[in-house]
């Protein structure tokens, strides 16, 4: 019987060319505005390290002076650490895992003297960085740890830059130029772009991560710059290097890895408890001076990393949705209320009410199923020239699994309800009308 | 009230010309009530169309009360059917969206009466096919008779001089047929003009003279009399219609 | 009106098309009129004049890695070699550049002390006697900086001099636009304004600068420090003659690394490009939501199309009668767009109401504005227009209809 009523609808879709394109036309271009605008949502709301989420927290202390009325994000705690709180905070012992870090940038050469160096970027961090990130390792492994104290000129690279550097392979033990200094490379990582780049979002969520990760511990060493965001509420004499180090400038980035509720409440006790430490020293000195931990799903929440821009684009796409539902509706009812006679035939010779609404629900499940894949098509080709017109939605335009599957539900499921009231409507009719002449 | 010379009217396809009249002659006097028959192809559908300016004509003269129709353009058309003429349909067409008042207000609105002046028409002229109190009602509702009624009192409503049947009783039973032809005949005593159309030949006897259309030309009359009576014992009233 | 009685009661014997049909043109106006804001909004954001020379203008970066480069000593050789390349007007070593992105930010007060004193927020730019030149923007009061007081990056002394912008006076002076007019803008001329406790004076004023980040409020409040940075990464800007920006673009690198070679030197890009980049998520959103309009009005069109031509077949018969029955073909043009027109001023009426919904529910969930009325009336209009539009021709082929159909019987 299914297959009679699939022949059916085919035959009845097929007899109005016309009036069917237009529908499948509607919904495709519907379900396309909303799997495309959905797409981009769910990449950017996407867990990027879903298995350790929950783990991985950024503390946050409110350090300002009480001279200062406003700093920092709107609840008034920065993003960022100064160095000597990050400095203190690399001391304890509390956290199973913690990394201090800078994003920095070099003039980059391999071994090779002749090529020219090209500028890039790269993140001081600790020895713990990759482990707590699950960061992958394709060769060699991070530096040891005694380095994060006693600096030492090593790097781990990414798959890209080995790739564009050394033309891939296992490359651990050759130097890599920094500024001309000789790094020795300890570990190449695999394939790891994290998006949103949520260990570091003030330059942006979505940027890729570097290439090169040295030592944190090398930063008074190379006096190494920061290529992120610095603020400081503080008239200070910075005229050093040392001079930032010591100053109340926030430009160091801080992640903490604990592994249980029992920890986490250990760390926020040791937090409250560094800073009343500092207020004897004279700092911290407002009021609500407090600490904050933030793990990564609310780390981004906080940043804002899904754009308020996305989501009013899924509303408007979604209410684009409902309008195509409207005149899909309406469309199908005249088209159904026009087969009416022929319905009024069919209910005489035996047709139950059940079989003619299950006929045309059939219909209409075969145009959403075809417009649903027409839909896939158009918002490969949106998404496509968005990741063409805009790079930095290269990772973001990206139809997962998850949402090729989405697309397909969402057009039968949107056309079947479309289908109802139209199939109601068809399925109530009096044969009787309709075997008289007019 | 009808003049029409030398007509001819030919259908073209791709494949084939068709000569539905040819050379058609006919005049009909003010206040005639003339019935025209004919097999079927012969053309009288044909001959309807162009009486009612629903089709134009390939070549010939057509005078409709002194006016002469040929090379009109649309909108003209459209008037002197609107205020001459009155159409009598076999399938009644009545507009089914619409309720008898309404419908009966169509060709009025065309016309471009004042609201009351179209309220007096429409109720005066459904006050004389017997409908009034059913005003508000939707054609569905009615029985074939009745809207058969309902669509005289459309054509009547504009007062027209002529009035053009087309097999008015095809769709009724015998019973409603004889209704509809004495409003007919009443009618026409009031002066109105009347060409009707049928393939009965017992209608055909009703109205003061009957054209023969065959093969797109007007037959001699008395030729074919004598045949067509004898014929008219062994045939039933043509009538495929259910009662509503 | 004409027929409008018995059409739009005929409709209401087909409720449930013509519902259908006014909730979509209401829906859709709701959402065109609201998109069309959002666009125009940003068209303007990203329309704003930066005061800078913008075709004559590029910017590149220096990163030095060489350690054995006085860098101060180098930016002055950078600086007067770039003037004098042919076809560049000037060229100025700057800490940042406007509508690139990355800035420098900086709090400035009218008093010392902090309590009861009005504190400015402002971009902060750091260079040398040629910043203005360099960047053609127009000083409307006082004078430029003279090389006495231009300090290098390395010193220890602070700046005592500033010239701002017009909006940097107005919003630390607190002035209204009538005392603009009134000419009291050069009050602000000899003013001192604090950098937390160190008084700088103001000795000019510019009429137009914007900072660098684009996203910010206040974007045409910035000052202009004499103060020449001499980090190791630096930024350039050149000003040419226009149409000879293109050839001193190719040739900077080569030029700049044979001056020192141990640096590298960034691909030079003029502001178009800057401003493209700052402003890609505006042009993205607007970009995208013009998509979806011309989605949604396609949809609506079809819309009204198809429906359109079912009532056109459904009444192929009744249009037949109605020219036997004396309607011209202009009267059944009239017919369907008397009908249509029914539909799209209920729906449109409709959607004005949902419009300022949605808007109120956009202000409420996000940070949009107040709809500017004028859109929804652009809007209306529109609508109406693209229903008669997509009406015309189903409504122009059920003219064409025979009358003669009429007497065909069923």
């Amino acid at each position: 019987m299914f297959k009679y009523y699939l022949h059916m609808a085919w035959k009845s879709l097929i007899a109005t060319p016309v009036v069917t394109s237009l529908m499948l036309l509607a919904i495709a271009l519907g379900i396309a505005t909303c799997m495309g605008t959905l797409t981009i949502h769910h990449m950017m709301s996407m867990d990027p390290i879903p298995e350790k989420s929950q783990q991985l927290f950024a503390p946050q202390l409110k350090s300002y002076g009480n001279t200062v009325t406003s700093f920092g994000m709107n609840d008034g705690f920065s993003d960022q650490l100064t160095h000597q709180d990050a400095i203190n905070l690399r001391h304890s012992k509390v956290a199973f895992r913690q990394t201090a870090m800078l994003k920095t940038g070099f003039a980059v050469q391999s071994d090779n003297a002749d090529v020219a160096p090209k500028l890039k970027s790269a993140r001081a961090a600790d020895s713990d960085f990759f482990a707590m990130f699950n960061a992958p390792f394709a060769y060699g492994n991070t530096w040891d740890k005694k380095i994060d104290e006693q600096p030492v000129e090593v790097a781990v690279i990414g798959e890209k830059l080995n790739q564009e550097l050394y033309g891939g392979g296992d490359n651990v033990g050759k130097n890599i130029f920094l500024n001309q200094k000789a790094y020795r490379i300890v570990g190449i990582l695999k394939h790891w772009e994290p998006s949103p780049m949520f260990y570091d979002l003030t330059g942006g969520s979505f940027n890729r991560a570097e290439q090169i990760f040295i030592p944190f511990s090398l930063l008074p060493v190379h006096e190494l710059p920061s290529w992120g965001s610095n603020s400081s509420w503080k008239n200070e004499d910075v005229y050093t290097y040392q001079d930032k180090l010591k100053s109340e400038t926030h430009w160091i980035q801080y992640w903490v890895e604990l592994t249980d509720v029992q920890q986490q409440q250990s760390y926020r006790e040791y937090l409250s408890g560094y800073i009343n430490e500092q207020k004897k020293i004279g700092r911290f000195n407002r009021d609500d001076a407090t600490a904050d931990l933030k793990n990564v799903i609310q780390w981004l929440t906080y940043n804002e990393v899904v754009s308020e821009d996305n989501s009013v684009l899924v509303g408007l796409s979604f209410l684009l949705l409902v309008v195509c539902l409207v005149n899909t509706i309406g469309l199908l009812l005249a088209k159904f209320l026009r087969r009416a006679p022929e319905v009024g035939v069919r209910r005489a010779l035996g047709a139950s009410k059940a079989q003619v609404f299950l006929q045309h629900l059939i219909e209409v499940g075969l145009l959403g199923f075809s417009g649903g894949l027409l839909g896939i098509l158009l918002a490969q080709l949106g998404l496509w020239l968005l990741r063409s017109n805009y790079g930095s939605y290269e990772m973001l335009a990206n139809m997962d699994m998850t949402m090729l599957l989405t697309a397909p539900v969402l057009a039968i499921s949107t056309s079947i309800i479309a289908g109802l009231y139209p199939a109601w409507k068809i399925c109530r009719t009096q044969p009787s009308i309709y075997l008289k002449s007019q | 009230m009808l003049q029409m010379q030398k007509i001819n009217k030919i259908y073209r396809t791709e494949l084939v010309e068709t000569h539905a009249l040819r050379e058609f002659n006919l005049t009909v006097k003010e206040g005639e009530f003339v019935t025209v028959t004919g097999p079927s192809g012969s053309g009288k559908t044909t001959f309807l169309n162009i009486a009612g300016l629903l089709e134009e004509i390939s070549q010939g003269k057509y005078l409709l009360d002194g006016v002469d129709v040929v090379g009109l353009k649309d909108k003209e058309l459209s008037r002197l059917r609107n205020e001459k003429i009155g159409f009598i349909f076999q399938s009644f067409n009545l507009i089914p969206d619409l309720n008898l008042f309404e419908n009966v207000d169509v060709p009025l609105r065309y016309r471009g009466f004042n609201a009351k002046q179209r309220k007096r028409r429409i109720e005066e002229a459904l006050e004389k096919v017997g409908l009034a109190a059913r005003m508000k009602h939707l054609p569905a509702q009615l029985s074939g008779g009745q809207q058969q009624r309902v669509a005289i009192a459309r054509a009547l409503a504009g007062e027209p001089k002529f009035l053009l049947a087309d097999e008015p009783t095809g769709n009724l039973d015998s019973l409603m047929a004889r209704q509809v032809m004495e409003l007919l005949k009443d009618i026409n005593k009031q002066g109105t003009t009347i060409v009707m159309v049928t393939h009965d030949p017992a209608l055909a006897r009703c109205g003061q003279r009957n054209i023969q259309i065959v093969d797109g030309q007007v037959c001699d009359f008395s030729l074919y009399q004598n045949k067509e009576q004898n014929q008219n014992q062994f045939q039933q009233h043509p009538n495929e219609a259910t009662t509503a | 009106m004409f027929e409008f009685g018995p059409i739009f009661n005929a409709m209401l014997r087909h409720k449930s098309h013509a519902l259908l049909l006014v909730v979509q043109i209401a829906l859709t106006l709701a959402i065109v009129a609201n998109a069309a804001f959002i666009i125009q909004n940003r068209l303007d954001l990203m329309n704003r004049i930066s005061g800078l020379s913008e075709s004559e203008v590029f910017k590149f970066d220096v990163f030095t890695f060489g350690e054995d480069n006085d860098i101060s000593v180098q930016v002055e050789l950078d600086e007067k070699f770039l003037r004098t390349i042919p076809g560049v007007i000037d060229a100025a070593r700057l800490n940042q550049i406007p509508i690139s992105g990355s800035s420098d930010n900086s709090s400035f007060s009218d008093k010392p002390n902090i309590d009861g004193s009005v504190r400015v927020s402002s971009g902060v730019y750091r260079g040398g006697t040629h910043t203005l030149n360099t960047m053609g923007v127009k000083l409307i009061e006082g004078r430029n900086f003279t090389e006495d007081e231009v300090l290098s990056g390395d010193s220890t002394q602070p700046v005592t001099v500033a010239i701002v912008s017009k909006a940097f006076v107005e919003d630390m002076f607190q002035l209204s636009p009538e005392d603009i007019q009134q000419g009291k803008l050069q009050q602000g001329l000899g003013e001192n304004i604090y950098s937390f406790d160190v008084p700088i004076k103001i000795i000019g004023i510019v009429e137009k600068l914007q900072r660098s980040q684009v996203n910010v409020r206040g974007i045409e409040v910035s000052i202009i420090l004499p103060k020449i940075s001499t980090n190791k990464f630096g930024r350039y800007l050149v000003r040419t003659h226009a149409d000879q920006r293109q050839k001193v673009m190719d040739e900077i690198e080569k030029v700049m690394l044979k001056l020192y070679p141990h640096r590298v030197i960034t691909k030079p890009v003029t502001m178009d490009t800057l401003r493209a980049d700052s402003y890609a998520n505006d042009r993205m959103m607007s970009q995208l939501l013009t998509i979806l309009i011309v989605i949604l009005l396609l949809i609506t069109s079809l819309g009204i199309v198809g429906m359109a031509v079912f009532n056109v077949n459904r009444r192929t018969r009744q249009i037949g009668t109605r020219r036997a029955l004396g309607a011209s073909k202009a009267n059944i043009v009239r017919y369907f767009i008397i009908e249509n027109w029914i539909v799209s001023t209920v729906g449109i009426f409709i959607g004005i109401g949902l419009s300022l919904l949605l808007n109120n529910f956009l202000m409420q969930q996000f940070s949009l504005p107040k709809l500017d009325y004028l859109y929804i009336v652009m809007t209306m209009s529109g609508v109406w227009l693209l229903g008669l539009i997509a009406v015309y021709l189903p409504a122009k082929k059920a003219s064409h209809i025979s009358p003669a159909i009429a007497t065909r019987s069923v």
